[in-house]
């Protein structure tokens, strides 16, 4: 299970980079690519909330972080989807905070 | 086909000009250029806004009423201003969606928007072509006899004076059965709107059109030019609401829907013709014909036919044609119409739950109303919210309030409002990388407008029949849909919740309050022919 988490979040971070890119250039941010983003890193977390309650020791501090990167997503995409301006360094934030709970995930599993 | 070649010269909107539209002269008055106080602020000059208006102008109210175009230059001057209450809709599923009593209470409003309307011609002496007639309900070969005969018992429960007849009348090429309901009514849209507006101006009541409302709260509106009108009421009544994000968009799908007006030897059955919808195209919203007559001189009548919708923004490329061409061609079979005159089209905003959305506006103060949803059936949701928000106004309890309120939503239509917003998803997927209709300009021939993608961004260019390039932002400004192009009104369309533009990105329709993005016009030296 969280082997199929670790590659939802992997397929997600990449698009998400993508995004990333879009949004530092102030431009569009193609729709196709915002909603596979958000679904598949929302598929990841379920996941790691089935693990967490099925198992200890569980990663519950990459979790969090996800949870709080998850939050900052929906206020992205709802500004996005609004045609509000959207806050570079709150995407960075978000971005930032994703990489962090990913790369616990990582040590958690494989270290 | 008449263009925009109406006596003003005024746009309305869309490239096309409806009947009404080609030969009557544009209600105009004078922009806002002051700030005003008032009890109620009405945005929108169709016949909803301006049937508010009227209303609460009788009742001793100081309105004003602000148009971004002229009186009816939207879609009240695209309607062919039939007056029924059989709705577009049938009452088996408004009873099975809203119960006995809604549909009794939907049949009661309509009846009485009719009468109403009639009531005012006569009260202010509006000559208007006000004319009571049958209207006639016949198969579409793609629908069963029994819905025919569900539809006579729902109609007659709901109060609906309903006969069955074996024939029907004024068609030749078709037998029957076919369900007459007396006492439906047909009118002049423009000449009734001009009476009404004047009847408005008679009491102490103010219009401006070219004025546009760029924010809209509970306070009142601010113009484009930044006049204030501060009120106690705000009606919003603008086709589809411009001032809501979500709550009332994610309930309703705009259609297009196409019209011929086509010459006709006098002497034939005047009445209102409609078909029960072609099930084969979509079975929740099945498209259906309506046509009417229209005097025209003295040999001739005008035959109105229309029909042919598809949702906004989702036909191919040239879709006009094939639908215009399937209307003529549907007409054709059944009337003995000679030339065609006019071809037009509309829009047709369709709530999941069959009626219209008229009252406080969700998630809003209790002083913001909105009218749309007008399901096929605006001349009598416009009349019904004229007699509906005035009450709300002015505290008088109306039976109607709940079945129309705009805060509703009626799980028995549940699968046809996933359907609708699965459909606003779709759209959204279709928005990915490097795609576009073309990747330069030279692909798009004269009077042909493409998504084409520029360094990451996509562009609507449309190419003028003098070679110029139009280049507006493909991105709408609502909720970040792609447009489409739209050849027969030469507008960029949404498909997601229906706000069209000019070629030039000017805003035509809602949900969108403001225009695309123009980014050039480029006369291209090389003549690309069609």
């Amino acid at each position: 299970m969280i082997i199929a988490a670790i590659a939802l979040f992997s397929l997600a971070a990449i698009l998400g980079l993508l995004l990333f890119g879009f949004v530092i250039k102030g431009k569009h941010t193609p729709k196709a690519l915002v909603l596979t983003h958000g679904p598949l890193a929302i598929a990841g977390i379920i996941l790691l909330v089935i693990y967490c309650t099925q198992n200890d020791p569980d990663p519950i501090d990459s979790l969090i972080l996800f949870l709080i990167a998850a939050s900052g997503g929906l206020i992205l995409v709802a500004r996005d989807l609004m045609g509000k301006t959207i806050p570079k360094w709150l995407a960075a934030i978000h971005g930032l905070l994703a990489v962090a709970g990913f790369s616990l995930l990582l040590m958690f599993q494989f270290s | 086909m008449k263009k925009n070649d109406n006596p003003d010269g005024i746009k309305t909107s869309g490239d096309t000009l409806s009947v009404w539209s080609a030969t009557t002269p544009s209600i105009k008055y004078e922009p806002l250029t002051k700030h005003l106080k008032t009890d109620v602020v009405i945005i929108g000059g169709g016949i909803a806004g301006v049937s508010v208006a009227y209303n609460l102008a009788i009742q001793g109210k100081k309105v004003v009423v602000i148009e971004d175009g002229y009186i009816a230059s939207g879609e009240t001057g695209r309607t062919t201003a039939h007056l029924v209450n059989v709705l577009d809709d049938r009452y088996y599923d408004l009873e099975r969606i809203h119960g006995d009593e809604g549909a009794s209470l939907a049949a009661e409003s309509h009846t009485q928007a009719i009468d109403f309307i009639e009531r005012t011609i006569a009260t202010e002496n509006i000559d208007c072509d006000f004319t009571r007639l049958n209207g006639y309900l016949f198969l579409h070969p793609s629908d069963k006899k029994e819905s025919l005969e569900k539809e006579y018992l729902a109609a007659r429960k709901a109060g609906i004076k309903v006969e069955n007849l074996n024939h029907i009348p004024g068609i030749t090429s078709e037998s029957g059965p076919c369900l007459s309901f007396p006492g439906q009514g047909q009118f002049h849209i423009l000449k009734y709107m001009k009476g009404l507006c004047e009847a408005i101006i008679k009491h102490k009541g103010e219009i401006y059109t070219g004025t546009h409302a760029r924010q809209i709260d509970s306070t009142g509106i601010v113009t484009d030019q930044g006049y204030k009108v501060t009120a106690d009421h705000v009606v919003v009544a603008t086709n589809t609401p411009v001032q809501d994000q979500f709550a009332i968009h994610t309930k309703q799908t705009a259609y297009r829907t196409y019209v011929i007006g086509a010459k006709i030897k006098k002497g034939g059955t005047k009445a209102l013709w409609w078909d029960t919808g072609d099930f084969d195209v979509d079975k929740d919203v099945a498209p259906y014909h309506y046509v009417r007559l229209q005097e025209m001189d003295e040999a001739h009548n005008i035959l109105i036919a229309g029909g042919e919708d598809h949702v906004t923004g989702k036909g191919e490329t040239n879709e006009e044609i094939h639908r215009y061409a399937a209307l003529e061609s549907w007409t054709r079979a059944r009337f003995p119409i000679e030339e065609i005159i006019y071809r037009w089209s509309g829009q047709v905003m369709e709530p999941a739950d069959s009626l219209a959305f008229i009252g406080r506006n969700p998630m809003d103060k209790d002083n913001v109303y909105i009218v749309t949803g007008d399901s096929g059936n605006g001349m009598t949701h416009g009349t019904i919210a004229g007699i509906l928000i005035t009450d709300l106004i002015l505290g008088v309890e109306n039976s109607w309030e709940k079945l129309y309120s705009p805060s509703r939503f009626s799980f028995k239509s549940t699968g046809h409002y996933i359907k609708n917003n699965m459909s606003v998803i779709a759209e959204y997927f279709k928005d990915y990388p490097m795609h576009a209709d073309v990747s330069d300009f030279s692909e798009i021939k004269t009077t042909e407008g493409k998504i084409i993608e520029i360094k990451g961004e996509k562009f609507g260019a449309y190419r003028d029949e003098e070679n110029h390039l139009h280049v507006v932002s493909a991105i709408c400004p609502h909720m970040q849909c792609i447009v489409k192009w739209n050849g027969g009104e030469k507008s960029w369309d949404c498909p997601c919740h229906g706000s069209r533009f000019t070629y030039d990105g000017k805003v035509l329709n809602g949900p969108a309050n403001g225009d695309l993005p123009y980014y050039l016009s480029i006369k291209q030296p090389k003549i690309i022919q069609s």
